[in-house]
């Protein structure tokens, strides 16, 4: 799939109407979704075509909907969210795409402990405000989940402790060099927000938990 | 919700102890066809519980699964298409899932089954 098809497509997927703060609802820009998805976990890893794909946190499905693209052969989307998730299931129908189910769920409570899938994506909440350790809740679900690789946006500022985690957990854990400090655009979606668009400095991260 | 997340889905409320499997009470099932891929199911069939999958086919009227995996089923394409219609291709609209314990039930609505609890459940 090229990209500028895999990007048109994800320009149409619809964003939160209106976030809420304490679920750090930020939407994944369409490029950055792309050039994950592409770039990282298909072209150099080879974790979406012919898999089995989740979603953790996956708010209006941008990442669900691109693996989907990608030609996963299932993907699952998981949110807490009601809205979210009609938002996801009409950008599903929207896009046109296949093979996506989305499951209403507190992601960190999450069912058996069966590792039923073969690639994690996800955009968790940061851990920010209320959500303290949110972000490492949703990385510890999602190796539980997985056979194959975690991929997870995080803080910059966060690196050190996750490497940390990852050493507990007995997993490799690298970040992505093209994926490294990207700055991310917080638009002024909510009223706390002064400034008209802040940035925030995340990492790509990779979980290798196949060993 | 196909079986495919069926099998995973378990009950977490207060005190109940395996919360599985989830006993499905379904009002409308769609039967979508969906590509068959063999090695794709051959990779995902040691991840499911088996006899939760046919118990929970034929509670929405899926039929003909044998109640054990073929042993042969890496290579069984007539035992992986029974797979792969059970798994994939037929979908829960509406209804509801069931805690087999607590009898506590988990709406399914437009496909999406909501396993969300209450504050004083968890």
């Amino acid at each position: 799939l090229k990209r500028k098809q895999l990007l048109g497509d994800l320009q149409q997927v619809e964003v939160f109407r209106k976030p809420k703060i304490l679920l750090e609802q930020y939407a994944l820009p369409a490029e950055v979704a792309t050039d994950i998805l592409r770039d990282v976990v298909e072209l150099t890893y080879g974790d979406i075509r012919g898999k089995a794909v989740a979603d953790l946190g996956c708010g209006c499905g941008v990442l669900a909907i691109g693996a989907a693209l990608l030609s996963a052969a299932h993907v699952v989307g998981f949110d807490i969210d009601s809205e979210a998730l009609a938002i996801a299931s009409e950008n599903v129908e929207h896009v046109g795409v296949k093979g996506v189910d989305f499951v209403q769920c507190d992601v960190v409570n999450l069912g058996r402990d069966a590792k039923v899938f073969d690639t994690v994506v996800m955009n968790p909440p940061y851990g920010t405000k209320k959500n303290e350790g949110r972000d490492v809740q949703f990385v510890e679900t999602a190796l539980k989940l997985c056979k194959g690789a975690v991929y997870s946006l995080h803080k910059s500022s966060t690196r050190k402790y996750l490497e940390r985690k990852a050493k507990q957990w007995g997993v490799s854990m690298i970040v992505e060099p093209t994926f490294a400090n990207i700055k991310l655009p917080l638009p002024r979606t909510m009223k706390c927000h002064k400034r008209d668009v802040g940035f925030v400095a995340i990492d790509l991260v990779r979980f290798d938990c196949s060993k | 919700m196909r079986l495919l997340i069926h099998n995973m889905l378990t009950s977490v409320v207060k005190g109940v102890k395996k919360g599985y499997p989830l006993t499905i009470k379904a009002t409308k099932v769609e039967t979508k066809e969906v590509e068959f891929n063999g090695e794709f199911i051959a990779r995902m069939i040691p991840r499911m519980e088996w006899a939760v999958v046919k118990k929970a086919a034929e509670s929405i009227g899926v039929s003909g699964l044998p109640d054990d995996v073929a042993s042969d089923y890496e290579s069984n394409e007539d035992f992986l298409k029974l797979a792969h219609h059970a798994l994939l291709e037929v979908e829960v609209i509406e209804g509801a899932l069931q805690c087999p314990e607590s009898g506590r039930e988990f709406p399914i609505n437009n496909g999406i089954p909501n396993m969300l609890l209450n504050e004083d459940e968890v």
